[in-house]
């Protein structure tokens, strides 16, 4: 019987876990080890992935993976081998005592002026980022969803500028499953710092021992951070400090890194391991007597027959044994192996299996995980059931139940838009554009009075206040936006959208993760390219990135509300629901396409961890909300002040720098009068005018209208020119053609000049083609 | 195209503005794309910023 056949609420023991590669690897990092005990907690909605929970925290997997896993119905039996809990005191070392454990004379000081560099380590969300900022007072963004680092982040320790800390993406193990963990691994192996801080979230203090032990083999001076130990302890669990340090022969500091405590500590301990070298006490944890002692022969084996070409190969010589008996094919080839000793290593490595009863990765993670249920069982009183992890329980009931998730999402999401578009943002809006406008009225007074030449007024008020000040009143609507997802992301809600949508994305080729960008698109398109970031494949993060554009984002709803209103009174919101959902159907055939194309193959395997949810922090929110506004208020500021300027510019002279009376004669008219054969098949109503508009609505979506206005003044408006057909062709091209420049520019930084143009290129034809189809099935009806 | 002082004292003031925008984007070659996330921002700044 496999996982699969489980039904929620039903426990099985792990016999076998199948498959083959880095998804498998990555299983048994994550405690999916034979022996192991699993709960099935509960089905997604649409039945596929499932959620488990083994070694005390929540899973996700997808059916098709957990048919792979073979288990036996019923409780998993005890570990034999762990010893009853030892009551003996154990010195710890008092003040000044630091690395007391340690022999005198052990370490190998540094010389005096050395810049002391520490990485920190552990696994996705257990508060890395959060550490980070309390020992650097950075202000880097913690969400409540495994993998918001994704780019390594590097800081002096407050108070000590000769050092630099640098926080890396979290990872289960150092074997490299995703590109973040051979980062982590690359940096830590090349980079060479001089400690290690291990992060390890003492709420689920077992699976995040399992990276400890791989950090220990690599002998870099190392401190464990307890994290998370007031939640711990304020549910009756407990740690006995002294003799985990004495286990794991390294310093292990209590620690709260969202109250700041115990950070003092932990840096005087950081200090002093970086500054005297001291290397972990003990690497071996391979017990002889380890279920008849295979394991610890076979790694004393390898390492003896490797030993030369690890320290010539600069590798750590206990953790290049371990990767080469799980078959790391990196470590292998950076070792530089004689054939014959290839042959012999292989050899070693098949008794063990035969002699351990299960193969090679597998007896590994058995060997690590008996070693950590010794420690857990020696040093560790588990807490009860924590408040926090009760209240996620009563709230996922609803939250991800079988027939509540889905309409709790589209209601969530509903009242984030109704209050970011009418209540909260658009009054936010209003006294912002009143605010745009007194001010308006007062330069316009001002200059008035001031005699001020007429084309200079014109440049400031039609230029720069209608042009930035336009832009501007956006701030308050995108900021709103911003509070409720980092509301959703912070509590761990997002992490459950990806959970129960993940079967619908895959069917287009994407996984669950996809859908925070694919949300976050409605709003603004350049946060929603950055959120790709969280994304752990290059496969998935490209198609999503080139997928985000095709959510219309807040910026095009100018555009849709003036035709809608002016051509379709009757049925305004009938055609806005309409153009939101075209542009989720197109981009569904984009992604269709895309992955019988140029991203062929699956989705990257769903294994995520669910988190408990938790009240976001004010401060994170606070600070979140302060870097988007002022990142918004600077691109309006620079780029959208420039272009205005341009546009401007280039409307009101001719190419002999005369100021012109008719805009025809303008420099805007003669360039943009170039495109028009192009956009001739779609309408005689596309002239340069409307081209003029839509150049500028790649500087800004919202310049569409107001140059539209501005540019038929003299006609008597938009609706005296155009035809409905022609309208209805405008609003499809604003819908599909080209996002705005700020956005194209977050594509180029995250994917390179390339993709970008491609992306622009792409996008414009097909807004071109779906213009003309919406001509064509106008003319066939006879509009 | 008579200018007075006022006008002069205006041209001015758009022209440092353009300036300033034009140096701020020379220097943030992704034109805030990194949505504020300095740290990961490798422009002439955030650089000096971390000296």
């Amino acid at each position: 019987m496999t996982l699969k056949d489980l039904k929620p609420g039903q426990s099985a023991c792990i016999d076998l876990v199948g498959g083959e590669g880095a998804l498998r690897q990555h299983f048994l990092d994550m405690g999916v080890i034979p022996g192991a005990e699993v709960t099935v907690v509960k089905l997604a909605p649409m039945g596929d992935p499932m959620e488990l929970r083994i070694h005390g925290y929540e899973l996700t997997l997808r059916l098709e993976d957990a048919g792979r896993i073979q288990v036996t119905p019923g409780k998993a039996k005890a570990p034999a081998s762990v010893s009853p809990r030892k009551e003996k005191a154990l010195a710890h070392p008092g003040l000044g005592e630091e690395g007391k454990f340690h022999p005198k004379g052990s370490g190998n000081p540094l010389p005096e002026g050395t810049k002391l560099s520490f990485a920190l380590v552990g696994n996705q969300n257990s508060g890395k980022t959060t550490l980070f900022n309390q020992l650097t007072g950075a202000n880097q963004h913690v969400g409540n969803f495994p993998g918001v680092t994704v780019d390594r982040k590097s800081g002096a320790i407050r108070n000590f500028t000769n050092t630099e800390i640098t926080d890396l993406p979290g990872i289960y193990s150092m074997s490299p499953y995703s590109s973040e963990e051979l980062v982590s691994r690359d940096f830590v192996l090349k980079e060479k710092p001089k400690a290690l801080i291990n992060i390890v979230d003492s709420t689920n203090i077992e699976r995040n021992l399992y990276l400890t032990m791989q950090l220990l083999e690599m002998g870099i001076p190392m401190v464990v951070a307890l994290n998370m130990m007031d939640e711990m302890t304020g549910n009756g669990g407990s740690v006995d400090i002294n003799a985990m340090e004495s286990l794991l022969g390294v310093p292990v500091v209590p620690i709260s890194a969202a109250k700041n405590q115990g950070i003092g500590e932990l840096i005087k301990h950081a200090m002093h391991i970086a500054k005297y070298q001291e290397a972990p006490l003990s690497q071996d944890f391979c017990g002889s007597d380890d279920n008849g002692g295979a394991v610890h022969r076979c790694l004393h084996a390898v390492s003896h027959l490797i030993e030369d070409h690890a320290e010539q190969s600069g590798l750590p010589l206990r953790f290049a044994a371990s990767k080469i008996v799980e078959g790391d094919p990196l470590i292998l080839a950076q070792l530089g192996l004689d054939q014959n000793e290839k042959d012999a290593l292989e050899h070693i490595v098949l008794q063990m299996e035969k002699e351990r009863g299960l193969d090679r990765s597998a007896a590994m993670a058995d060997m690590r995980f008996s070693f950590i249920n010794r420690v857990c069982e020696q040093c560790v009183i588990k807490p009860r059931e924590s408040r926090e992890h009760i209240r996620s329980e009563k709230l996922d009931a609803f939250l991800t139940g079988k027939w509540t998730a889905i309409p709790a999402f589209i209601a969530i999401m509903a009242l984030v838009f109704f209050l970011t578009f009418n209540v909260i943002g658009a009054f936010l809006q209003d006294q912002l554009a009143a605010g745009i406008e007194w001010l308006s009225g007062t330069a316009e007074a001002a200059m008035e009075s001031g005699s001020v030449n007429p084309v200079i007024r014109g440049l400031v008020l039609n230029g720069i206040f209608e042009g930035v000040g336009s832009v501007l009143s956006f701030l308050p609507i995108i900021v709103t936006m911003f509070l409720f997802l980092s509301l959703l992301e912070d509590s761990g809600y997002i992490a459950r959208v990806a959970f129960f949508m993940d079967k619908l994305l895959r069917r287009i080729g994407l996984s669950g993760r996809s859908i925070v960008p694919l949300l976050i698109g409605f709003g603004c398109t350049v946060p929603a390219v950055m959120s790709t970031r969280t994304l752990p494949s290059q496969r998935d993060r490209k198609m999503t990135i080139l997928l985000t554009p095709f959510m219309s984002c807040t910026a095009k709803l100018p555009i849709y509300g003036f035709f809608a209103n002016a051509f379709f009174p009757q049925i305004s919101w009938l055609v806005t629901t309409g153009l939101y959902l075209l542009g989720i159907l197109v981009g569904i055939l984009a992604a269709l396409a895309f992955k019988k194309t140029l991203f062929q193959g699956e989705a990257v395997p769903f294994v995520m961890e669910l988190p408990n949810y938790r009240l976001p922090s004010p401060r994170s929110v606070v600070q979140l909300l302060w870097e988007k506004a002022k990142d918004f208020l600077q691109r309006a500021f620079t780029v959208i002040l420039i272009a205005t300027l341009v546009v401007w510019f280039l409307k009101n002279f001719d190419f002999r720098l005369n100021l012109v009376a008719d805009e025809h004669d303008s420099i805007l008219a003669a360039i943009a009068g170039l495109l028009v054969p192009l956009f001739r098949p779609l309408g005689a109503d596309w002239d340069w005018r409307v081209i003029t508009s839509l150049v500028s609505g790649f500087l800004a979506k919202e310049s569409v209208v107001s140059t539209l206005n501005l540019l038929y003044e003299s006609q008597g408006g938009v609706t005296a020119v155009f035809s409905a057909l022609s309208a209805a062709g405008i609003l499809v091209f604003s819908l599909l053609y080209t996002p705005c420049v700020a956005a194209v520019a977050s594509v180029k930084r995250e994917l390179g000049m390339k993709w970008a143009l491609c992306m622009v290129l792409c996008q414009c034809g097909i807004a071109w083609a779906a213009a003309l189809l919406v001509k064509l099935i106008g003319m066939v009806f006879g509009g | 195209m008579h200018l007075n002082l006022w006008d002069g004292l205006i041209l001015l003031l758009v022209a440092a503005s353009a300036a300033l925008a034009l140096r701020h984007i020379g220097r943030h070659k992704d034109a805030g794309g990194c949505g504020g996330d300095c740290a990961s921002c490798a422009c002439a700044c955030n650089r000096r910023q971390k000296r």
